[in-house]
Formats: C-alpha cells, sequence, structure tokens
C-alpha cells in the first residue's frame, strides 16, 4: 500500500519534471527537445529503480550501462575500436568524443565511446567488459595515470590493441599500450607563458591559477610555465598559485580578491573556465593580460568581447583522430613511424579567432 | 550553579561572533587593503550565492532534514536559465524557470522524505546525482555560453555602490529571517525539528511542513543558479559542485544544530560571512589555497565543539 503511494508520488515527481523540461527545450532548439525525452525516460528508470529497492543493483546497472554509451558508426565488417574517456562533462571532452565519431564514421570504423565517469574502478571494468566482447583496439584516457597499468597489461596480452589518449598511463611502454597520442601539456604551459611574457616586455607581476592539485596535466603545464619564467627574472610571481579546481567561480572569487590587494599585469590560467572567471573579475579590456589553455566555447567568448587575450589550443579533436588512424593501422598488422603522436599547440587571440570559433 | 550555566551558554552562543571579529582584525593587521570599500565589495558578492543557499539549508535542518542536493540544483536550474536568456525573452523567464526548476527538485525531495519515509540523505544524495545527470544532459556536457548582456548586467551591476548580487541576499535574509522568527509557520518548522512525534501530536501538518522546507531550500538554488549563470557568464553543468557542504558549513557554524530545532537566522549570516572571509582574506595574504581548507576545517569543528559542550551544561 505504502509502495503503491510512493511509486504515485515518483511519478507525479517525474512528470512534473518532465513537463519543465519540456517548456525548456521548446522554446531553444528541436535538439534539446529530443534530449528531453531521454531526460524524462532516464528520471522514470532511476526512480524506479529507487522505488524497487529490493532489484535496484541490477536494473540500476544496467540502465547506467547503456546511458553511458553512444553508438556511432554502426556498419558491419569495420573494425571494433572502443574510445574510453576520463568523463563526458566539459566542454573539450565532447569535442574529443565529436571528433572520434566523425573519423570513425569516415574510416568505417565500428566506434564505440565509453565514460569512465572520473572513476578509475569503472574504467577498469569497462576494459575488461571490452576484452571480453572482442574489441580489436581500446583507447582509453586513464582516469589515474598509476591504476590503469595492469588492466591495459591484461587488454594487451588478449591481443586487443591499447593506445592511450590525451594523457598516458605512467611507463605506458612497459604495459603494453602500443602508443600515445595527446598534446603536449608542458609545450602549452611554455607557448601560454612565452606570450605573456612577449605581452609584458618580460617584465610584471603575474599570478597563477592551477587545476586540482596533483592533477597531472595541470602540473605540466605549470612545468612548463616554470621553464619560460626561468629566463624572464623580472616576471615576479606576486601570490601563491590558487587552486581553482577548473572551475569559473572559484577563480572569479579568487581574482576579484587579488585585484583589491594586488596590482597584476597577468593572471595566466591552466584552462579557459577559470581565465573567464578571472576576466569576468577584472572586467573587458581591463588592460590585464588574461590567458588560458584549451580553446573551448566559453574561452572564445571571452577572447571575442576582450574579457580575455587568448589561449593555447590543444586540439583535443586531433588527438582523438590519430589514435583511431593509429588504431586502424596497427590492426592492419602495418607500423607506427613513431609511438608518441603529438598534437600542435595554437595560440589563438582575437586576430585569428574567427577560424576557429565557429 | 546558574551563573556557571548562563556564562557557558553565552559563550557557546558568542564564540562565531568572537572567532569572526579576531579574524577580521588579524586580517586586517596582516593586509590593510582587506578593509577597504572594494574588498567589502567582494566579500559581499562572493558571500550572496552562498548566503541564498544557507538560508534555504536553514529551513531544512531546523526542521530536522538535511539537503544534499542543492549544489546540483544550482547547476541545474542555472543551465535552464543559460539557455533562456540567450535570446531577446524578457529576463523574467529564465528567472521563473529557474525558480520552478529548483521547486521541483525541492518537492520531490521533501515527498520521498516526508511521505516516502526516506532518510534525508538517502532522498537527497539520490537527487543529488539524478539532478547533475539532468543538467549535464540538457547542456551536452558543455557550457552554454552566449546569453544576454542584460543578463549578464544582474550580477555585474550595483546599487548605490551595493551589488545587485547582495541586494538579493539582503531581500532573502529579511524574509527567511521574518518567516522563521515571526510567524506561526517558523515556530511549526521549529517545532518539527525538535520533537516530531510532539509536533504531530500537538496537531501540526508536519507531512506538509517538512515538504514546505525543502521546497523553499529547492526555491532558492533555483534563485542561486540564475543568479549564478549571470556571474560568471556561462551556464555550466559542473558548477556549484560542493557548495551543498559549505551551506551546511555555514549553518552549523552559525550554531544551528544539526538534530534540527535550534538555530537563528544571525548564527547564519555570521557563518556565510565567516566562510566567505576566510576564503577572501588568504587569497589576499597570498596564501596557497590549501590552507584555506585547512582553517575552514578546524573553524567547523571548533564551532560545533563550542556548540555541543555548551548543550551538555545546560542539561
Amino acid at each position: 500500500m505504502k509502495r503503491k503511494k510512493l511509486g504515485a508520488i515518483f511519478l507525479a515527481g517525474v512528470m512534473t519534471m518532465g513537463m519543465l523540461m519540456g517548456c525548456g527545450g521548446s522554446s531553444t532548439s528541436t535538439t534539446t527537445a529530443a534530449n528531453t525525452t531521454t531526460a524524462a525516460a532516464t528520471t522514470a528508470a532511476t526512480t524506479a529503480a529507487a522505488t524497487t529497492a529490493a532489484s535496484t543493483t541490477s536494473a540500476g546497472t544496467s540502465s547506467s550501462s547503456t546511458s553511458s554509451k553512444t553508438d556511432s558508426a554502426n556498419k558491419t565488417g569495420g573494425y571494433k575500436i572502443a574510445m574510453i574517456q576520463q568523463h563526458q562533462t566539459n566542454a573539450f571532452q565532447i569535442a574529443v568524443s565529436e571528433a572520434a565519431e566523425a573519423k570513425a564514421k569516415e574510416m568505417g570504423v565500428n566506434l564505440t565511446i565509453l565514460s569512465a565517469d572520473q572513476d578509475a574502478a569503472k574504467q577498469i571494468s569497462e576494459i575488461e567488459q571490452c576484452v571480453t566482447e572482442k574489441y580489436d583496439a581500446i583507447l582509453f584516457e586513464p582516469v589515474d595515470p598509476d591504476a590503469l597499468g595492469s588492466a591495459a597489461k591484461n587488454a594487451s596480452d588478449a591481443g586487443v590493441i591499447v593506445i592511450n589518449v590525451i594523457s598516458a598511463c605512467t611507463d605506458w611502454n612497459k604495459y603494453g599500450i602500443s602508443a600515445l597520442s595527446c598534446g603536449d601539456n608542458v609545450k602549452a604551459g611554455e607557448v601560454e607563458m612565452q606570450k605573456v611574457a612577449d605581452l609584458l616586455n618580460g617584465k610584471g607581476n603575474i599570478a597563477i591559477l592551477t587545476g586540482p592539485s596533483g592533477d597531472s596535466g595541470g602540473l605540466q603545464r605549470m612545468q612548463g610555465y616554470k621553464n619560460i619564467l626561468a629566463k624572464y627574472p623580472d616576471m615576479k610571481q606576486v601570490v601563491e598559485p590558487a587552486d581553482c579546481k577548473w572551475d569559473t567561480a572559484t577563480a572569479q572569487s579568487t581574482v576579484e580578491s587579488w585585484l583589491s590587494a594586488y596590482d597584476l599585469n597577468a593572471i595566466v590560467c591552466e584552462n579557459d573556465g577559470m581565465a573567464v572567471g578571472a576576466g569576468n573579475a577584472a572586467g573587458a579590456k581591463s588592460g590585464i593580460v588574461i590567458t588560458g589553455v584549451d580553446g573551448t566555447p566559453d574561452g572564445f567568448e571571452a577572447i571575442g568581447d576582450g574579457r580575455m587575450t587568448g589561449t593555447v589550443s590543444q586540439n583535443g579533436g586531433a588527438m582523438a583522430k590519430n589514435a583511431i588512424e593509429a588504431a586502424v593501422k596497427l590492426i592492419d598488422g602495418k607500423k607506427l613511424d613513431t609511438t608518441t603522436i603529438l598534437t600542435d599547440c595554437t595560440w589563438i587571440d582575437s586576430s585569428n579567432l574567427a577560424q576557429y570559433n565557429k | 550553579m546558574n551563573q556557571k550555566k548562563s556564562v557557558m551558554n553565552h559563550l557557546s552562543e558568542s564564540f562565531i561572533f568572537i572567532v569572526f571579529f579576531v579574524l577580521i582584525i588579524i586580517l586586517t593587521i596582516l593586509k590593510p587593503s582587506f578593509i577597504q570599500p572594494k574588498n567589502l565589495v567582494n566579500i559581499l558578492k562572493q558571500a550572496s550565492i552562498n548566503g541564498i543557499l544557507s538560508f534555504g539549508m536553514v529551513f531544512v535542518i531546523i526542521s530536522g532534514g538535511f539537503d544534499m542536493s542543492v549544489g546540483s540544483t544550482v547547476a541545474f536550474s542555472g543551465i535552464l536559465a543559460a539557455l533562456l536568456g540567450r535570446g531577446n525573452l524578457p529576463l523574467i523567464v529564465p528567472l521563473i524557470v529557474a525558480l520552478i526548476a529548483g521547486l521541483a527538485v525541492g518537492i520531490v525531495n521533501g515527498t520521498g522524505i516526508a511521505v516516502g519515509d526516506l532518510p534525508p540523505f538517502i532522498m537527497t544524495l539520490g537527487t543529488m546525482t539524478a539532478v547533475r545527470g539532468l543538467a549535464l544532459l540538457i547542456s551536452n556536457g558543455k557550457p552554454i555560453t552566449g546569453i544576454s548582456e542584460a543578463y549578464k548586467a544582474v550580477a555585474a551591476s550595483s546599487v548605490a555602490g551595493i551589488p545587485m548580487l547582495a541586494v538579493f541576499l539582503i531581500v532573502v535574509i529579511i524574509i527567511c529571517s521574518f518567516i522563521l522568527s515571526k510567524t506561526v509557520y517558523g515556530r511549526r518548522v521549529y517545532a518539527c525539528g525538535g520533537n516530531l512525534q510532539a509536533a504531530k501530536v500537538a496537531g501540526i501538518n508536519t507531512t506538509m511542513i517538512r515538504i514546505s522546507t525543502f521546497a523553499i531550500a529547492g526555491l532558492l538554488a533555483g534563485l542561486s543558479g540564475f543568479l549564478m549563470t549571470s556571474r560568471v557568464t556561462i551556464g555550466q553543468p559542473t558548477a556549484a559542485d560542493g557548495y551543498e557542504m559549505d551551506a551546511i558549513t555555514a549553518c552549523v557554524v552559525g550554531g544551528v544544530s544539526m538534530s534540527g530545532g535550534i538555530g537563528k537566522p544571525w548564527g547564519v549570516i555570521i557563518g556565510t560571512l565567516l566562510i566567505t572571509v576566510i576564503a577572501n582574506g588568504l587569497d589576499i595574504l597570498g596564501v596557497s589555497s590549501h590552507w584555506q581548507k585547512i582553517v575552514k576545517g578546524v573553524i567547523i569543528v571548533l564551532a560545533v565543539l563550542i556548540d555541543v559542550k555548551g548543550k551538555s551544561k545546560k542539561d
């Protein structure tokens, strides 16, 4: 009796949500409207799972695995390749998935994209699952550089081609990983700081915003900054680098506080999200050089209206494309010219923004 | 005996004030620019979103509940507001939609807890996860860019030197404080948290009261989402991650008891300001942000320790 009542209440809740999102969707675009239905369906699935507590585990897991799967290029006969992303929650990662899908379609590859949702354990099970399902190749960006080594080794021992994209496992070539397709984070940091140094004529007060402490990409960018700063003794860091967790709002608060106490000439950020926050705090055309890394739409918008000076694009899409090309080559039994495939760093500012901002 | 009781009681009530003022004095001595008007405006701006969330949270906690989902709700309503704030629609449309979205999440929470008898932690943990998923789904994982200039101006503008965000906060504080301390409804919220059975026996519709507290928290999270999008100028599906903890911290530090029934609005104001001042002050000092976490953690534990000690002496 009670359960029935509960079910009815949940259903009502779900319907309210559905209605609500219907409102949002209709006034924006048809694609959102299409999303709405899936959203309502997922909520229904989740709540249904929640109400029947006994059968939660089985229902829950099956629905989550299907929802994270985005099948594309369902051509028969092509190679079966899986790409496991760290997560799918920012513009950079979405650009990677979109480019991979396009490349797979072009090459006639049967590509499955999975997301590890920042969970190393989940990524390990996904790799194991792909081996069981006899994929020809697995491309993945390790959630943790040290945790995924043996899972990769087991996969390659089972005869699957394993390639790292975007970032690498520690000592990746020892774990049977055949190639690494990534951007050069140290170089990206160097390009960014060099630009800042050029714009300031090698002299001024600077501050740095970093990603979460311990993030390998962030640490490498910081290394790049240090390499350049060593050459410019007159560029002074007046405050300790602040850990703003890649987050716009956090960066905005930190920079607001800084600006009331320090005279800054440049704010160097490890990603665009934080640079946008810094730009919001400083205001448009503030005269402060504000730079980021990534080349995401929010960064482009801020460069467009003068809140940000520029950004270093690492071209995540190209990383995915190169990895798929390498995978197909290796499955064909050919050799790669180089096992570390690096993409270029491109400096984007208001002068060449139109080329990249589509 | 009586005197001893009141001294302890007094200490636990004013402890947070003492910490707050000592902190302000120390920061001013270390860095005089801390007390400059420009920085005080910063503090008001930075306290606003957390403050609004905390005033929603205080209703829930006083009624004996707990809400983990407000951070996700901010992101979800912020995304909806960003999508609607891109065109030439009047700003009232994204505002209303964000408020309704937040309210809906709050009602689902409250219904699950008050009618379905689910523990608040479990129910709101569920909505926290699901609503974050909704935000990611609607935005396709990407930030929503291109909101109108008028929408951006909401958070960026100020009235007579007071930032607009703070005006929103002050209005929320006045309304919520009035409801909590001066109305029958407010007294019933305290009664629910103090002793649910007794409140029921006394003829209070506890189910409705509990649902309504979650609805208020949701509604204010919706408002925060609308303001958040305006402040950062983009709608971010990953925004406001962990804000529920900051809101809970502000309440607890401000003397609101996690077991319900006890708490005063002014405590929440001080709690919110204290958290903001710690972050702002340490930023200004140029201290590594790792220290902020340590200082915040120590203050939470100290505040609750004094609170608990004070109470046990009272009994």
